[in-house]
């Protein structure tokens, strides 16, 4: 084909004709975008008119130098409110349903203001946005309200599913979203976090990670503690879950030589009875490197491959993983166990 | 029968697109648990609709067959865009109360339907018409079907508390979906008694007529 044929044929023409569209839509789009953008200050006020029906004076917080990231959830901006002395902060929380949430939190402060300063709990919780979450119109005000009080400080609120299962968490609020409703307890969990670390200077949410502890994944840093005694290193453990498998508390002893001692599941996160008599239990005796030829040296071997070597029933792998996991942990962090005292604030 | 008439019946009642053609599934069973909801997205599709048919309809003769299908999308998508910027600036809750939903209007089979089988073959005005009935066609649909699932799911209609009782199941997209399945049978049901009644109307009056034309 010459060049004189292409310009009169067809295919010319739909180029054309698809590209000259494309480019009106564009122009058309990004002059309407100009007049239509909603930018941060609209979003700010319409957030205060929801919460309290009507403007406030607030102080912007500068969070550089302030820890903003939580496990689960993170801050992206920060207000004194100056009417009520309370807390206004807008939080990403994580483990949507396949996306995120963002809120908008009050968190109401104790009566004695900035000189004794505490934390009374959630006065609001307002959506900002929730890209990707397709339930999210499920979730009505009224649910966020009964959310908002549940929540008290030093609690973890669980208002939808658990962490990483299926299972209903402790606070749970039925509304047809329970992926978003994680997400959106997850930013309160953030937001009290948060205001505790700047108004009341309370920081413990990374004990174990700060302290160089090893193979955290699938560890609860937040229900986790430990204990340590002539050498033998006591631990509660909660692990997160491994959908659908819930979280398991676990306590472990290990003595001498990194070597289990004690090994008792005090709640099974398994979603059936069937599946909970094929976690295996049999772990006194077995040390980090025991572990690791199971799942790994890294320990992230999610998989049963190497179960049936090592004495374990196949049929409940979600579950048994996070019993090996919850070992490993134990085992493979006896020495900085022993090393560091226990500061963390979950005893 | 007047043209336009023709066109609004349709797009209202005999070839209703929630009812009688079943298009456009997916928000009617994500959206008709709240009236409120339900009713924005129909007036939502009524604009995009209209405004989608009108502008393919102009373009027609400017559009090659070949890429038709592909040039209806990019139309219909910055319908769809800028309905969205529209709604979040001037409509914060009702943008907020569609979620996804307001998005997947672009792919929304009603509006691609009607661009193809109906606008690129009409004059402009007869193009509105069509756009403004099948939405609102679209828009009674799922505005009826979620004032019931509402009142039955929540013991409310539009938000306003009317009872105690309530049947969560309808709340949800199960409920929706029975609540569809029973209306589609409802709406087929009252439709062919109508035209079968039309139909005895019209052999009637044409008995008559032989009978008048024998007795002549």
């Amino acid at each position: 084909m010459t060049a004189k044929q292409f310009f009169k044929s067809t295919a010319f023409k739909c180029i054309v004709t698809l590209f000259s569209i494309l480019l009106v839509c564009g122009v058309f789009l990004t002059i309407m975008y100009g007049f239509l953008e909603v930018t941060d200050e609209e979003k700010f006020a319409r957030a205060v008119q929801k919460i309290y029906g009507k403007s406030v004076k607030t102080e912007e917080i500068k969070l550089d130098g302030l820890k903003t990231s939580f496990d689960y959830s993170s801050v992206d901006e920060a207000y004194k409110v100056l009417d009520d002395g309370n807390y206004l902060v807008k939080v990403t929380g994580k483990e949507g349903f396949g996306g995120s949430v963002t809120c908008w939190v009050v968190v109401i402060m104790g009566e004695d203001g900035d000189s004794n300063p505490s934390i009374d709990g959630i006065m609001k919780i307002v959506i900002d946005s929730a890209p990707g979450e397709s339930y999210i119109s499920k979730i009505s005000q009224g649910a966020l309200d009964s959310l908002a009080s549940k929540a008290e400080y030093g609690k973890e609120l669980e208002g939808g599913y658990k962490h990483g299962s299926q299972q209903k968490g402790d606070d749970y609020i039925s509304t047809g979203a329970s992926y978003s409703m994680r997400a959106i307890s997850n930013c309160v969990n953030g937001a009290m976090e948060f205001v505790a670390g700047y108004a009341l200077g309370i920081v413990n949410a990374d004990f174990f990670a700060d302290n160089g502890f090893e193979y955290l994944e699938m560890i609860n840093n937040k229900k986790t503690s430990y204990t340590t005694s002539d050498n033998v290193v006591t631990y509660s453990i909660e692990t997160t879950g491994n959908s659908p498998a819930g979280a398991f508390t676990i306590t472990v002893k290990v003595g001498e030589d990194g070597v289990i001692t004690e090994y008792t599941i005090t709640e099974d996160g398994s979603t059936a009875t069937d599946y909970s008599d094929k976690v295996f239990k049999d772990y006194v005796g077995k040390n980090a490197d025991w572990f690791k030829s199971v799942i790994g040296a890294d320990g992230t071997d999610n998989s049963n491959a190497n179960y049936g070597g090592n004495g374990i029933q196949t049929g409940a792998t979600r579950s048994n993983y996070l019993c090996l996991y919850a070992g490993l942990f134990a085992t493979a962090n006896y020495q900085k166990a022993l090393e560091t005292p226990y500061t963390g604030g979950n005893a | 029968m007047n043209k336009y008439k023709k066109i609004t019946l349709d797009g209202l009642i005999f070839q209703n697109p929630t009812f009688m053609l079943v298009l456009g599934t997916c928000p009617t069973l994500g959206l008709i648990s709240s009236a409120t909801s339900a009713a924005g997205m129909g007036l939502t599709v009524v604009v995009i609709l209209t405004l989608s048919n009108i502008i393919i309809s102009a373009l027609k003769k400017l559009i090659p067959n070949e890429v038709r299908i592909p040039c209806y999308i990019v139309v219909i998508a910055t319908l769809v865009t800028f309905a969205r910027m529209l709604l979040e600036k001037f409509v914060p809750d009702l943008y907020e109360s569609l979620g996804g939903f307001l998005a997947l209007i672009v792919v929304n089979c009603i509006i691609l339907g009607r661009a193809e089988a109906f606008a690129n073959k009409h004059t402009v005005l007869e193009s509105a018409v069509d756009g403004i009935a099948n939405g609102l066609g679209f828009t009674c649909a799922l505005t009826i079907m979620g004032i019931i699932c509402e009142f039955i799911g929540n013991g409310s209609v539009f938000g306003l508390h009317v009872m105690d009782f309530k049947i969560g199941m309808f709340a949800t997209p199960a409920g929706s979906f029975l609540v569809y399945g029973i209306s589609i049978a409802v709406f087929v049901y009252v439709i062919n008694l109508f035209e079968r009644a039309k139909r005895v109307k019209v052999n009637r009056l044409a008995r008559e007529n032989l009978l008048d034309k024998e007795v002549a």
